[in-house]
């Protein structure tokens, strides 16, 4: 059986998601680095990632084994050089959006397009919080600058088999065009 | 030079300027530190005097040195975080712990006294943990 190793961002707006969705998933006990918030965006949430998380997960079938290496982001433009740190030797990264919260739609392109401008590895949108909120996906399609709304995977980050869903989207992403380490 | 940020930071205007008098009493007492911050666990600038231009990538830049030093100390049951010295050829920069909710950074020359930049910073540190609380 062959084994690769992947390693993926997950970046978006503060808020998004991120350390829900790692966490969801992870196999082993996330790394996180959370302090409080405080300024007026606490309304929005009481604690918020400084620095980085770390999460493993593990998916297999009968010819490869995939060892999903998965690093969340800080999502405030405060922090972009810890996005810069950290997508060093990224295999493909998850732009995670609030689909709840449109407001946030531009900033998601910001942080999309500043990937966009460092690495052309492949990526994936994933759209959190789908639920009950059908029609802005076209609109955050839109917003990000994508073509196809059929681009963007609905989502909910704090439901395992979903947030495995956009990870292994992702992975099947990396494996069709990115040449992975193959031990 | 000394800024004060305005903005809703979790303290009030007289601590504020607690902290203030802090940063110019630890400039005073090590000639060879050239920056000090105060900033917001989550990485806001409180107060610093730092050029403009520097300010507000400097705070979030401790907040992240803070944040991920609190979990390298905790992984490795080293009890709470207190301080990181991050190093390079010509000078420091060095993140303490202000109590949970601010974190205190120095920057400082090459040549800096190290033993006694601690012993003002961690004085400094102290003052400005016991202020917020």
């Amino acid at each position: 059986m062959d084994v690769v190793t992947v390693k993926l961002l997950v970046a978006g707006p503060f808020a998004a998601g991120k350390t829900t969705l790692i966490s969801a998933i992870s196999e082993i006990p996330v790394v996180a680095t959370e302090a409080e918030v405080s300024d007026e965006t606490r309304a929005t949430k009481l604690n918020t990632t400084v620095s980085m998380d770390y999460g493993k997960l593990t998916v297999a079938d009968d010819d490869l084994r995939a060892e999903l290496l998965m690093f969340g982001t800080p999502g405030q433009e405060r922090f972009s050089f810890m996005w810069d740190v950290l997508s060093e030797g990224m295999d493909g990264y998850i732009l995670l959006a609030d689909l709840s919260r449109p407001e946030t739609f531009a900033e998601a392109r910001t942080i999309l397009d500043h990937f966009r401008a460092m690495s052309d590895v492949p990526f994936v949108v994933a759209a959190n919080r789908s639920s009950g909120y059908p029609e802005p996906i076209a609109a955050l399609a839109d917003a990000l600058g994508l073509e196809e709304e059929g681009t963007v995977i609905p989502c909910e980050a704090v439901d395992r088999e979903s947030a495995k869903e956009v990870v292994v989207t992702m992975l099947l992403e990396v494996l069709s065009r990115e040449e992975v380490m193959v031990e | 030079m000394s800024v004060q940020e305005a903005g809703p930071r979790g303290s009030a205007p007289g601590e504020e300027l607690a902290i203030q008098e802090t940063i110019s009493e630890l400039r005073r007492a090590a000639r060879d530190v050239s920056g000090v911050m105060v900033a917001t666990s989550d990485g806001l600038p409180m107060a610093h005097d730092l050029p403009p231009e520097n300010h507000l990538q400097t705070a979030a830049m401790a907040a992240t040195a803070v944040g991920l030093s609190r979990r390298i100390v905790e992984t490795f049951g080293h009890g709470g975080f207190e301080e990181a010295v991050v190093r390079g050829r010509d000078g420091y920069l060095i993140v303490y712990s202000a109590g949970p909710r601010a974190v205190l950074a120095v920057l400082a020359s090459g040549g800096a006294n190290l033993g006694l930049l601690h012993h003002v910073a961690r004085r400094a540190a102290s003052r400005v943990s016991d202020l917020l609380a």
